[in-house]
This record gives C-alpha cells, sequence and structure tokens, in this order.
C-alpha cells in the first residue's frame, strides 16, 4: 500500500502544475469578442425599414435600416428550432471579416451593423462546434 | 463480505445516502431548468438538459473526489466513503446524459456516423482556442464509463484490489480532461469570468486537498522507531491506547494496527482485504475490528473474519516491556492466531 500512497502524491502534484497550467493557457485563449456577450435578444427593438430579406427553411434573414438610413441593422429569425445549437454570424467584404453576433437554436436577434459603401452586405454564418460554414447570405443593393 | 451473491446489501445507512443524493440531484437539475427558463426563455429542452447534467457531474466530481483525503485528514468525513460508488455511478448517469444528448444535439443530424462526426468535424488540434474539446469529454466519459461498470465488488474481486485501484486511479486523468474540456469549450463561448472562477477554485480545492492528505500519509510512512532488539521495535507506550481502538505504525514498508481489546494488545495487517481501508481507523465492534470504510470484520487474535466470511490478514508479535510496547515487524501467514499481549 506505501507504494499506490505514493503514486497518488505523485499523480496530485502533477496535476499541481498541469491543471494551472491548463486552466491559464485554455484562459489567455478566450476571444476578445466575447460570444456570449454577442448575443441580442427580441428586447432589441427592430428598425422600422426593411431593405431586403431572404428566407430559408429554418430561418429567415432581414436587413433594415432606419428612415433617415443613418442605422443599419440585421435581423435573425430562426423560423423553426435550428439544427445548430449555437453558430456565430460574420459579415465579410474587403476589409476583411467582421464578427457580427451570434445566435442560437431558437428565437430571433437583431445586430446592429455598419452602413456599407457598396451597399452590398455579405455574411456567413458559422457553426462554432464543427468549425465550419452553414451558409453564406447575399444582400444585393 | 459476503457469504452468498447479493447484488447490493442494501441497509439504512445506504438507503439513506442515496436518497440524499437523489434529492439533491432532482433539486438541481430542477433549479437549473427554473432559473434557465426565467433568464432565457429561448434556450431548447436539449440546451438545459445538456447544461444542468453536465455542471451537476462536475459538481458531483469535485465532491467525489475531495471525500478521500477528506476522510484521510479528518475521521469525521468517513461515513461520506461508504457509499461513495453510489455517487460516482450517479456522477457518470449524469455525465452520460449530457454526452449522449451533446452528441445527439451537435452531431447526429448529418449523413456521417455522430461518433464519427465528433472526432471528424473538428481537426484543429494544434489550435488552444478551436481545440476539439469535445473529444477530451468522450475520453472522460470512457473513464467514467469503465469505473461505473466495475464499482460492483464483484469485478474487486475478480480483478483483484491492486488492478482494480489502479483503474480507478484513472478518475485522475478524466479529472483533468474534464477541467480542459471546460475550459477550452464552455469557457471559450461563454467567458464570464464566473465560470472560470468555479472551475480553478475547485482545481484548488482538490490539488490542495490531496497534497494537504498525502503529505499527512508520507509523514506517517516515515516514522523512525530507532530502539530495536531481537526483531522487535519500540513502538510506544501502553498507556497510550484506548480501549476498543488502534494506533498504527509504519515499520519498514508496511502499516500495522496495534489493537486495544479486553485489555490486550494485538496487531494485525492495517489493510483491509475489500478495498485496502484502514483498519487501525475502524474501531472494535462485535468483538471484531470493523474497517471505517464498509465495515469489513476481522477477529483482532488471528486476523480473520468471523465464519462464514473468508478474509484473512497477516498477525504480528506485540509485547509490553516497562510499560513500553514492542513490536515484530515479521508477519505471520495471514490468519494465524496470536495471543496478544496482556496490558
Amino acid at each position: 500500500m506505501k507504494p499506490l500512497r505514493k503514486r497518488h502524491l505523485q499523480v496530485w502534484t502533477l496535476l499541481a502544475v498541469l491543471i494551472p497550467a491548463g486552466i491559464i493557457s485554455g484562459y489567455i485563449v478566450v476571444p476578445n469578442q466575447a460570444t456570449d456577450k454577442l448575443l441580442q435578444e427580441d428586447s432589441s427593438a427592430a428598425l422600422p425599414v426593411v431593405i431586403n430579406k431572404i428566407e430559408r427553411n429554418e430561418y429567415s434573414v432581414y436587413l433594415r435600416n432606419s428612415a433617415d438610413k443613418t442605422n443599419w441593422q440585421l435581423q435573425w429569425v430562426n423560423t423553426k428550432a435550428s439544427t445548430v445549437p449555437s453558430s456565430l454570424i460574420y459579415k465579410t467584404g474587403n476589409a476583411g471579416k467582421e464578427l457580427i453576433g451570434r445566435i442560437e437554436g431558437q428565437g430571433s436577434f437583431y445586430f446592429p451593423l455598419k452602413a456599407d459603401s457598396t451597399d452590398s452586405y455579405h455574411f456567413i454564418l458559422y457553426d462554432i462546434i464543427h468549425q465550419q460554414t452553414i451558409d453564406t447570405i447575399n444582400f444585393k443593393p | 463480505m459476503s457469504a452468498g451473491y447479493t447484488a447490493v446489501g442494501w441497509n439504512r445507512q445506504k438507503k439513506l445516502y442515496d436518497w440524499f443524493i437523489f434529492g439533491f440531484c432532482v433539486a438541481y437539475l430542477t433549479s437549473f431548468v427554473i432559473v434557465t427558463a426565467f433568464i432565457n426563455p429561448d434556450y431548447t429542452f436539449e440546451t438545459v438538459l445538456i447544461r444542468s447534467a453536465s455542471t451537476l457531474a462536475v459538481l458531483l466530481l469535485h465532491v467525489i473526489l475531495s471525500i478521500g483525503p477528506l476522510a484521510r485528514i479528518n475521521k469525521k468525513f468517513l461515513p461520506l466513503l461508504y457509499n461513495r460508488r453510489h455517487l460516482g455511478v450517479t456522477m457518470f448517469c449524469l455525465a452520460a446524459v449530457h454526452g449522449v444528448f451533446s452528441i445527439i444535439q451537435f452531431h447526429s443530424l448529418s449523413n456521417v456516423n455522430p461518433v464519427v462526426s465528433l472526432f471528424t468535424s473538428n481537426t484543429n488540434i494544434f489550435s488552444l482556442s478551436g481545440f476539439p474539446f469535445q473529444s477530451l469529454g468522450f475520453f472522460a466519459l470512457i473513464i467514467f464509463m469503465l469505473m461505473a461498470i466495475t464499482s460492483h465488488d464483484f469485478w474487486l474481486h475478480n480483478l483483484s484490489p491492486k488492478v482494480w485501484k489502479t483503474l480507478h486511479m484513472f478518475v485522475y486523468l478524466a479529472y483533468f480532461l474534464i477541467v480542459m474540456h471546460v475550459m477550452l469549450g464552455v469557457i471559450q463561448f461563454e467567458t464570464h469570468p464566473v465560470f472560470v472562477l468555479l472551475i480553478a477554485a475547485g482545481s484548488l480545492w482538490l490539488i490542495s486537498l490531496h497534497l494537504i492528505a498525502g503529505r499527512k500519509e508520507v509523514k506517517k510512512d516515515n516514522q523512525k522507531f530507532d530502539l530495536a532488539r531481537e526483531g522487535f521495535v519500540n513502538i510506544c507506550k501502553a498507556n497510550e491506547f484506548e480501549e476498543g481502538r488502534a494506533k498504527i505504525f509504519c515499520v519498514d514498508t508496511e502499516r500495522i494496527a496495534v489493537y486495544r481489546h479486553e485489555n490486550k494488545l494485538y496487531a494485525i495487517h492495517n489493510v483491509c482485504k475489500h478495498q485496502g481501508g484502514p483498519l487501525g481507523e475502524g474501531k472494535i465492534l462485535d468483538g471484531c475490528i470493523t474497517c471505517p470504510w464498509h465495515g469489513y470484520q476481522y477477529l483482532p487474535h488471528n486476523g480473520q473474519s468471523p465464519p462464514p466470511f473468508t478474509e484473512k490478514v497477516s498477525t504480528y508479535d506485540v509485547k509490553l516491556d516497562e510499560g513500553n510496547v514492542w513490536l515484530n515487524p515479521k508477519p505471520f501467514a495471514e490468519g494465524t492466531e496470536r495471543p496478544g499481549s496482556p496490558l
């Protein structure tokens, strides 16, 4: 039994190094744009003007703006419970990829957008679990 | 210790223990669902189930891993050790609910086998933030499953206590996998600091407990007995013994329990045949040395379990000289009768 007790102590001495190292490493790589803070639920107000609309089987996506065209908004409505429980929406363009927000399996979500000088709005829906693009949404002028 | 096969030897304590576990789990899961429904009514049932089962399983894992060192530090925690396996099986069931529903939710709606999808959908093994954290949870679940299905005494007897103990030490690897599963998984998505603080506090608690208990045991193992004559070593004074209780001495490499029973001193090997429990930390009940872990019993004068049971441990010679107790660390064959030393 003495070797077993010794092994327990050795294992925990090793874990005393590995676990804090793992926690610190994991914490350091947490994305700066925290995806949990990107959820915007129904409480956000929809802008009044629908500029464009794209419909899929599971969701509808609306491009909205204010009457004076100073504010833009993306509305995402899950019409059915999504098969992907948690996904990110990125806006793509010449300037690269910009994280817009996160959606979950149910509900509708609103995300503020910056006005695009080209009037073209391209988005990708990205599955953060499988790390793959699920859909591309292109609003053309 | 059983004369015939019974799947589980239910008694009042076991039933109370299990009812308490059941009640706690139901209360936790219900509270989680209510709070989630209040905070975010858009959550799906599967999501709530996955999250509530996982958090409860992690909580129970911390409790399970705390019981061993706590019982070594303070005997008051020994009753928790008695049915720790039931707690372990409960934890596995909750972890399995989390795992199965996660696989269904994240991997079942494609033309790829869900388990294959688990390992092939994300292959970023060189990226920490995008690491396939689900596979870590999967391997931990496999370890928990092996532990749960071998938790019955049937497997303990068939695998031998040494193999069984070694197998069950893999829970420490599983714990590390779970910490990393949480850190590289949910912490990357739900970045509120409370989640990191909780997992860090839990780990710190366990590491501290195990190191404190481990060092205490090393100190016991390194006891030195300088005075030796004719194979006997002087271990302590005779008046240090309490009736029906023992003191444990580590002479050379093995621990020996010296019991005082009906004004005689008896020495037996400290390790219970069942799961290696410390016999010297038990007490004499109905004339038998009773293991504090699961109640296995041995007669003080010969180290044998009372009939019809067949377990036996080694016995040792002990003698008194001018108020000093002398112990011979050379063991007699298991079950050998020794006369004991009158006080």
